[in-house]
């Protein structure tokens, strides 16, 4: 035996039978050619080739059916990141505030389903939401429908554990809003399709969508400072028995709004469900006469103007006649007063004097400077135009000096008075959260040195024995501000007991210009008069002190330390502060 | 023998140029059917972990809605108010850590008042000892001395350090909660 074929009994049996094939087919091939057969030789090696290509397709074939039957990667869709999400929104702080999640829709084919009978009563029973006319209509429809959206996957597995036939799902994205009612109105809500409807996810829209996968979008809140607002906010509005009520802390330097809150409260998971008038951003989108708050505007444009000083004295102790009007002080008693007390009296008639010797041009220049005769410049879509009248004649220049004739939205009233408390620069609002280092540009609108002055009157106004705003004074926090109490006109007719109050605060008052500062309105529509307030609503009585409790409560948030406060103060001291006079 | 007589020289029936070419296109038919399988095998895996990411992705993304909904600000000042009787720190409550003296000094009484006849004489007469070295730092509030209950006066108000005003809300108000002060 030649040492070749006993190499062949050491391979193993699976080759020794590859190569004894091998041999066989190299004999045939040896034997047709020594036969003379040379057709047969190429027929015999065309069949090698056949078998080999066979082998290999089977191969193939038995590759193909197991990975078809035996995939490596399950498709597990339940918990998905959902695809064309929109990206997060969350507050200055990284705070959550709405996501996207993975939810399901539920599809029904009848021609799949035999029993509509069961459909119709297990299918309720998992889904009370579902309404008992879509599902008859979808049960006699005559092909697959949509039946209800926005399952979540608990909700999917008590369907699907049904084991309805006909029943199907699909994966889709559902919006959602952990902090419910906190900050719903400023945060907004999207439609099914997830297009953004109102508030940020409407103004941000494009924003949002496109920065799905590049992380979440910052807004400008402070959930801290937005759920102290809120909750104080709906404090008043209760306590006062309020119809609506606004809510705005701003920072007077950057323009960021803090908060933004607006009564009743709205929780954007439930749109659907919520009544339109509960849904409308009252901050932004409604406009009122302010009330004597104006009066900041009006002061401001005379001091700026050079027209008076804080000392010039004005004539209230009769009352101002117009063509058409008479304008009245409700604070009695007064005879000739200095423009600091015409503000911390909040006297009408000392106002419309002052604009009056501005003059329609002047005021005109001037509160179209404030940002008063245009919608808020910000990203809110839902900012309201002001109700201005055409001509500034004497009356409605009068009339508009302590804030009636012209009603604006109170996000008009922050940006304007931002403007004035902040050095003097319109900066207009923003709902996006801005890098520490930017320093918004804007345009001047008053003078520092008027700037000045307005934050000294303002503060003038609160520790004052007789200011209107006493009520909102913090111990430490240097707050200032100022009462507004407009009367409603209810079909043409002013109705002196229905009132628009507010109270537009800053703080802190004293530091320099450039000195981190906060700007604190709230707004109560319709409050009413209760026993502790001695049967006024307004300003001073019903919003000032909600501006108090705003404040004690965010200054720590907002990085403003209270500065030392008397010992006598602390040990037994800190009463209540006792306001004097209607709080107008 | 030249190189083509060698190629053309047959083995078995083959000529050589056959068996290499043969040979080589079976190693190249083989690296590529391994070289696809292995790239598919990586491309299974890396689905598998992506698939993974998505997965926990997701249920990250839920967990920090959770997280969101139990933190709501309204919803843990409602129940830090109800069982703790946590509120706001009031202006009476802060203070500069430099004005803790004086405050101490306050809230100290006038003169200590001498024991009455009839509670002296009730008093055992026990011989005047050296007082222990303290060794725990905490202090009973019912045996505090006048100087302890100064000491716990002052502490109700909230030391004001730089950089804290807010973190540390509660623990000023446990403190002044501690000490009677609290606000309720």
């Amino acid at each position: 035996m030649r040492p070749a074929d006993l190499a062949l009994y050491r391979v193993p049996p699976a080759l020794r039978w590859v190569l004894r094939l091998i041999w066989h087919i190299e004999h045939d091939f040896e034997r047709a050619r020594a036969e003379g057969r040379a057709a047969e030789d190429a027929r015999r090696r065309i069949r090698f080739v056949l078998l080999t290509f066979c082998a290999g397709f089977i191969v193939l074939a038995v590759c193909a059916a197991r990975a078809a039957l035996f995939p490596s990667v399950e498709r597990v869709t339940a918990l998905a990141a959902p695809d064309g999400a929109r990206a997060d929104l969350v507050d200055r702080n990284g705070q959550l505030l709405a996501v996207d999640l993975p939810h399901f829709g539920v599809y029904f084919n009848p021609a799949e389903n035999w029993d509509i009978d069961e459909v119709r009563r297990k299918l309720p029973a998992v889904l009370p939401q579902l309404p008992a006319a879509r599902l008859e209509r979808m049960l006699h429809g005559a092909r697959r429908q949509y039946v209800i959206g926005g399952l979540t996957p608990e909700e999917k597995a008590r369907v699907d554990d049904l084991g309805l036939p006909g029943v199907s799902f699909e994966n889709e994205v559902g919006r959602v809003y952990p902090l419910g009612a906190t900050g719903g109105h400023l945060i907004g809500f999207v439609d099914r399709g997830g297009s953004g409807l109102s508030g940020a996810e409407f103004a941000l829209n494009d924003t949002i969508m496109n920065n799905a996968d590049k992380g979440a979008v910052p807004l400008s809140i402070d959930l801290r400072v937005q759920a102290a607002l809120q909750d104080e906010l709906q404090n008043a509005a209760t306590k006062f028995n309020a119809i609506g009520g606004v809510g705005i802390v701003t920072n007077v330097h950057t323009g960021e709004i803090l908060g933004m809150a607006s009564f009743p409260a709205f929780d954007p998971n439930n749109a659907a469900s919520t009544p339109p008038a509960n849904m409308v951003n009252h901050a932004a989108a409604t406009v009122y006469e302010p009330g004597s708050v104006f009066k900041v505007f009006t002061l401001a444009m005379g001091i700026d103007a050079g027209l008076a000083n804080i000392n010039s004295m004005y004539d209230v102790h009769t009352p101002l006649v117009l063509p058409g009007r008479t304008i009245h002080d409700y604070h009695k008693g007064d005879t000739v007063l200095p423009l600091y007390k015409v503000f911390t009296h909040s006297s009408n008639i000392g106002a419309a004097r002052l604009g009056l010797q501005a003059g329609p041009e002047r005021m005109d220049k001037y509160f179209r400077s404030f940002g008063l005769f245009a919608a808020a410049p910000s990203e809110l879509k839902e900012s309201a135009r002001p109700l201005v009248q055409r001509q500034l004649n004497p009356g409605t220049v009068a009339s508009m000096s302590f804030g009636e004739a012209i009603a604006v939205s109170p996000l008009a009233i922050a940006t304007g008075m931002n403007g004035i408390l902040n050095g003097g620069e319109y900066v207009p609002l923003t709902i996006r959260k801005l890098d520490p280092n930017t320093v918004p540009q804007g345009h001047r609108v008053v003078s520092e040195a008027t700037s000045r002055t307005m934050l000294d009157l303002m503060r003038l106004n609160v520790t004052q024995e007789d200011g209107s705003g006493k009520k909102a004074d913090v111990p430490g926090y240097s707050v200032g501000g100022k009462t507004g109490s407009a009367e409603k006109s209810i079909g043409g007719r002013i109705d002196r007991k229905r009132l628009v109050s507010s109270f537009a605060a800053v703080f802190p008052t004293d530091g320099p210009m450039n000195a981190d500062r906060y700007f604190v309105l709230i707004m109560l529509d319709e409050p009413k008069a209760t026993k502790d307030t001695f049967g006024f609503a307004t300003g001073g009585w019903t919003a000032a002190p909600a501006v108090g409790h705003v404040i004690e409560r965010i200054a720590p948030y907002v990085g403003v330390k209270r500065a030392p406060i008397d010992l006598a103060t602390l040990n037994g001291g800190g009463a209540a502060a006792k306001l004097v006079g209607s709080g107008r | 023998m030249n190189l083509f007589s060698l190629l053309n020289r047959r083995v078995r029936g083959f000529r050589i140029l056959e068996l290499i070419g043969a040979g080589f296109l079976t190693a190249l038919v083989l690296t590529v059917y391994l070289a696809k399988t292995g790239a598919g095998d990586k491309r299974d895996d890396i689905d598998r972990v992506q698939q993974q990411i998505e997965e926990e992705t997701a249920q990250i993304r839920l967990l920090r809605a959770e997280v969101a909904a139990e933190e709501r600000p309204e919803r843990l000042e409602a129940l830090a108010g109800q069982y703790l009787g946590l509120q706001p720190v009031s202006a009476k409550h802060e203070i500069e850590p430099e004005a803790l003296a004086d405050v101490a000094q306050l809230s100290r009484p006038a003169e200590a008042k001498p024991a009455t006849a009839a509670v002296a004489a009730a008093t055992p007469q026990v011989p005047p000892e050296r007082a222990p070295v303290a060794k725990a730092t905490h202090v009973s509030i019912g045996a505090a001395s006048t100087a302890s209950v100064s000491t716990l006066q002052a502490a109700a108000y909230v030391v004001r350090q730089s950089g804290a005003p807010v973190g540390a809300a509660s623990s000023r108000a446990v403190a002044a909660h501690a000490a009677g002060q609290g606000e309720h």
